[in-house]
């Protein structure tokens, strides 16, 4: 069941990333940039447009092969404005034919017609952030709609023409047991989406439910119980075909994989607008500023870049290791030593062996793959890699 | 001679030597009050903090007693700890009379006993002196009634003061005056001086500190230490006004200082006598021992660049610490250290704070041992104190370790309580009196690898602070020995190795495994903690491994942010020493060393 992802580098096409910072209301789980003001969607679309100009000017990027509205609600912008940001996109930067254009929506936000005309607008594909079929869990997490609205809109996007819409479930909340998640799985399952994004609920720093955490008011899922969740998620969704290509990401077939979430985990070149969006070119990262710096920016005439670094070699190492073992597609030898050189991978050699022993590599097609487990501590394992490096590397 | 009057203060820790000692030297002016810090003995900020004096200083303070005639008045200091009995002693050997300080509310204790038999060892004088009587607590009726029946003293001779608060300071100078006798001897005789402390000066190398008994010595002269045969010339002869105070001469019956162009301190023995190289005296002063270590321990720097940092962090302490040893050591787990040997526990816990705090080092210690002797089946004997170079026990015929006599005094109602202590300790009981209707002293036999485990705190616990210790070794006594290994993953740390009497085997090996289980944080693998003699696996504990160790999100992009938690992640480590493939965080070496706090 492994997948075999071509690896990207920096090299492949590049993606395109935009950022709506809009919301009606903040989830009490999500650290992500966000307002509830969308009063400013008039002059945010318009520092944007202004921010797309200049930055076909001042970057390389051409002909994008996946371009990727995320937020923040991208489906609270007008899909005139969509069909605006596209149609700027094609013009300065062109985009390569085949893109995949995806929109990220809030079930509580759309109905068949709005999603028709996002279509139209030039999306092809379309991501509900769902996060669970059961109302209490939904009142939990602070969404702003129902299960019932969920159905609806996954029912009104296949009218609207999106085939297999994805969507994005959560688990691991407090109390939740293996049945209960099972169900609330099978259920999605139920709506053949083409893509599901199952992510473990984790407390990040800032947000209301980490302070909830910290007064003892939530209990969360013990790591066991994480951890027994992630094997059920695993298996459960293999056995109907899925394929578990990253930690929390499962297409219904290879055409259906992220490919633009895919070039973040491949280092891929993408570019980043709107408040706050990250990009990448290959060598330097750079960073936007958030919603009032972006507009400030954008008033003053300039790039609302607020910050940028070049990766060091063992920057770039850590970030090759970490993003490859999150991926079923692993870590592929020859692209690592083309990348960093035979030395760092003979160093690394016996303890991606040894990580194999206990169970958390496989070899396979001469690659290097996280099991499910082992999955399960990318993070652990890229730590432990890089630590074996610096230590031999001296 | 008439107007001198040599003498130290003797207390039980904690019952206000120190401050009796400033207060005495505030009163004659030596310092101005402004200038006056509070302990000026104590000048160490480990001493002042736990309040006990590691290294003693003297004092010469003039006073003009109420007959109108002016003294001069030798305050010889000691340092306050079981670990230094001999300093102590060697500084009473100086002196002709005694303070001997009672804390009002806490009365007799086991080191005001033990300091007095010291003093009466040496025929001083004794001036009884009841301090802290401020303190709300304060009983001096009681304390007074134990200065009679407990020590046998005149209660008539007793002075009640507080010396926190300056209450009846005068009446202790007159007590000098009146109740010590001067000293004797004969200026003109070959020359005979006691060397009962030395110190380090950056700028004039080692200060000796002596108390002439027989003749005097004078700058220029060319003298030698009876018991090492080193000769050296005199260059400077002074005394001490808190500042040295350089003088022509001193003789018989006077206390001073010598610079003789002496590097470390460690070429002058505590105890030696001083004579003249051309005219030496018949025979040295008695007493004199070479304090030899008696707790031995491992120091590692965390951070192995650190090694020459603690090299000579130990040059520097060692200048003004001849009772402080080491020498290179080794171990495969923590790299490059050095094998330390201490006076007792105290003196190691003091030399450890000095490198941490003074020297801004991070250090792993190995657990205390205590030098054992070895016959071996090839005749030799052998001496070992470090468990890396313990050799192959089949080669071993008998082992001997080093035992104490203990002197514990307690309130009557804890006797079982420390019965108990003491013969789980492997102890034997030689004996016990009542001091008072409802105080005792107990005496003990104990090994002295047994005290050096957790002894002092657990005394402190089934007494409930109550109880005192004192102690001193006695010799060496037959022990069934075995060493004790740690492994971690099936590899051998060497560092975590213990000598252990065979009964305590069992139990010392689980606490290694249960603590090292607490301390080493979840990893990648799992971890197996076995306990070892031999071949033969005694204890064992597990840490599991991570289940979960992901970030769930990672798009939109932000790569950078996710790297830098995992470097800051990965950087929490760098404290941890690796072994094998495991890292051991520096928490877990000192967590073996500690007992249960039950």
């Amino acid at each position: 069941m492994a997948t075999n992802l071509p690896f990207e580098g920096p090299d492949a096409r590049p993606g395109l990333y935009v950022h709506v910072p809009f919301c009606l209301a903040k989830c009490p789980y999500c650290a992500f940039h966000s307002v509830t003001d969308t009063g400013l969607l008039g002059e945010y679309a318009a520092a944007l447009f202004s921010e797309m100009e200049k930055a076909a000017g001042a970057f390389a990027f051409r002909d994008f092969d996946t371009v990727y509205l995320g937020g923040g609600t991208p489906s609270l912008l007008p899909p005139g404005v969509v069909e605006a940001i596209l149609s700027r996109a094609a013009r300065l930067f062109g985009l390569h034919p085949g893109a995949s254009v995806t929109l990220e929506a809030n079930p509580g936000t759309v109905d068949r017609k709005r999603l028709a005309a996002f279509r139209a607008a030039g999306v092809n594909r379309v991501n509900f952030g769902v996060q669970s079929f059961r109302d209490e869990n939904l009142r939990f997490l602070g969404r702003i709609h129902s299960a019932d609205e969920a159905r609806r809109a996954l029912s009104a996007a296949r009218d609207a023409g999106f085939t297999s819409p994805g969507l994005d479930l959560m688990y691991g909340l407090p109390g939740q047991d293996i049945d209960a998640w099972l169900s609330d799985l099978s259920e999605a399952v139920s709506h053949a989406p083409g893509h599901i994004s199952a992510y473990i609920l984790s407390f990040e720093e800032g947000t209301r439910l980490s302070r909830d955490r910290d007064a003892g008011r939530l209990k969360p899922a013990t790591e066991e119980r994480q951890a027994e969740l992630f094997a059920a998620t695993h298996e459960f969704l293999a056995e109907r075909g899925f394929l578990h290509y990253e930690v929390s990401n499962f297409a219904a077939g290879p055409g259906s994989i992220s490919r633009h979430n895919t070039k973040y985990w491949n280092g891929a070149p993408y570019l980043g607008l709107g408040p706050s969006a990250h990009s990448y070119d290959g060598r330097s990262r750079w960073w936007n500023a958030e919603l009032p710096g972006y507009l400030a920016a954008a008033r003053e005439g300039r790039l609302p870049v607020s910050g940028r670094e070049e990766p060091s070699r063992p920057e770039r190492i850590l970030e090759a290791l970490f993003l490859g073992l999150r991926q079923s597609s692993g870590i592929d030898p020859a692209a690592f030593t083309s990348a960093f050189g035979p030395r760092a991978f003979s160093i690394l050699a016996p303890a991606f062996s040894r990580l194999a022993d206990e169970g958390l590599l496989s070899l396979s097609d001469g690659r290097y793959r996280p099991t499910v487990s082992g999955m399960l501590v990318a993070d652990g394992m890229a730590r432990h890699l890089a630590g074996i490096l610096e230590e031999e590397g001296r | 001679m008439e107007h001198i009057r040599n003498f130290s203060i003797i207390a039980h820790i904690d019952h206000g030597k120190s401050t009796l000692a400033d207060r005495l030297i505030q009163a004659v002016g030596l310092v101005s009050d402004r200038d006056f810090r509070d302990q000026i003995l104590d000048s160490m900020d480990i001493e002042r903090e736990r309040g006990i004096t590691i290294k003693s200083q003297t004092v010469c303070l003039p006073y003009r007693a109420a007959d109108g005639r002016d003294y001069q008045l030798n305050l010889i200091d000691t340092p306050g700890h079981a670990d230094f009995t001999y300093e102590v002693s060697r500084a009473l050997a100086s002196c002709e009379g005694v303070l001997l300080v009672v804390d009002a509310s806490q009365g007799v204790e086991a080191q005001t006993l033990a300091n007095l038999y010291l003093a009466m060892e040496h025929n001083l004088a004794v001036v009884p002196v009841i301090n802290k009587i401020d303190l709300p607590s304060a009983d001096i009726e009681r304390t007074t009634k134990q200065i009679e029946e407990d020590l046998g003293l005149d209660p008539e001779s007793v002075i009640a003061v507080s010396a926190k608060e300056g209450i009846n300071i005068p009446a202790v100078f007159e007590a000098v005056v009146k109740h010590l006798p001067p000293p004797a001897g004969d200026p003109a005789a070959p020359l005979k001086a006691l060397i009962f402390d030395s110190h380090y000066d950056a700028f004039r190398g080692t200060i000796v500190h002596f108390r002439v008994f027989e003749g005097t010595l004078a700058a220029g002269d060319r003298i030698m230490f009876m018991n090492t045969g080193a000769v050296h010339k005199v260059e400077e002869v002074g005394i001490f006004k808190i500042v040295r105070v350089k003088k022509d001469r001193i003789s018989a019956g006077e206390v001073g200082y010598m610079i003789a162009g002496i590097k470390t301190v460690s070429d002058t023995r505590c105890g030696d006598t001083i004579t003249l190289k051309d005219r030496p005296a018949d025979a040295p002063l008695p007493g004199f021992r070479d304090a030899k270590p008696v707790v031995f321990s491992s120091i590692y720097p965390v951070a192995s660049d650190d090694y020459e940092s603690l090299a000579e962090a130990l040059d520097k302490l060692k200048l003004n610490d001849a009772s402080l040893t080491y020498e290179k050591d080794s171990s495969a787990a923590l790299g490059f250290g050095f094998r330390c040997g201490f006076l007792g526990l105290l003196h190691l816990e003091v030399v450890q704070e000095r490198l941490e705090r003074e020297y801004d080092l991070s250090l792993i210690l190995t657990a205390p041992s205590v030098s054992y002797k070895l016959d071996m089946r090839s005749g030799e004997t052998i001496t070992v104190d470090n468990p890396a170079l313990y050799p192959d026990p089949s080669q071993i015929e008998r082992s001997h370790e080093p035992y104490i006599k203990a002197s514990i005094i307690v309130p009557d109602r804890y006797m079982g309580a420390v019965m108990k202590l003491c013969l789980d300790r492997r102890g034997i009981n030689k004996g016990y009196q009542y001091l008072t209707a409802d105080r005792m002293e107990m005496v003990f036999e104990l090994p002295l690898a047994d005290v050096i485990y957790d002894f002092y705190d657990k005394l402190k616990s089934v007494t409930q602070g109550y109880g005192s210790f004192d102690y001193e070794i006695i010799g060496y006594r037959e022990s069934s020995l075995v060493k004790v290994d740690i492994l971690i993953n099936g590899e051998r740390v060497d560092a975590l190795s213990q000598l252990v009497h065979k009964d305590y085997a069992v139990a010392r090996a689980r606490h290694a495994c249960e603590k090292l289980k607490e301390e080493i944080p979840r990893q990648m693998f799992k971890i197996a903690i076995q306990g070892a003699i031999g071949g033969n696996i005694i204890s064992r504990e597990t840490v599991s491994p991570f289940r979960k160790d992901v970030t769930a999100k990672c798009y939109g992009g932000d790569i950078t942010r996710k790297r830098k938690l995992l470097e800051k992640q990965k950087k929490g480590k760098k404290r941890m020493k690796m072994v094998g493939s495991v890292e051991i965080p520096q928490s877990a070496f000192l967590a073996v060393l500690k007992t249960d706090d039950d």
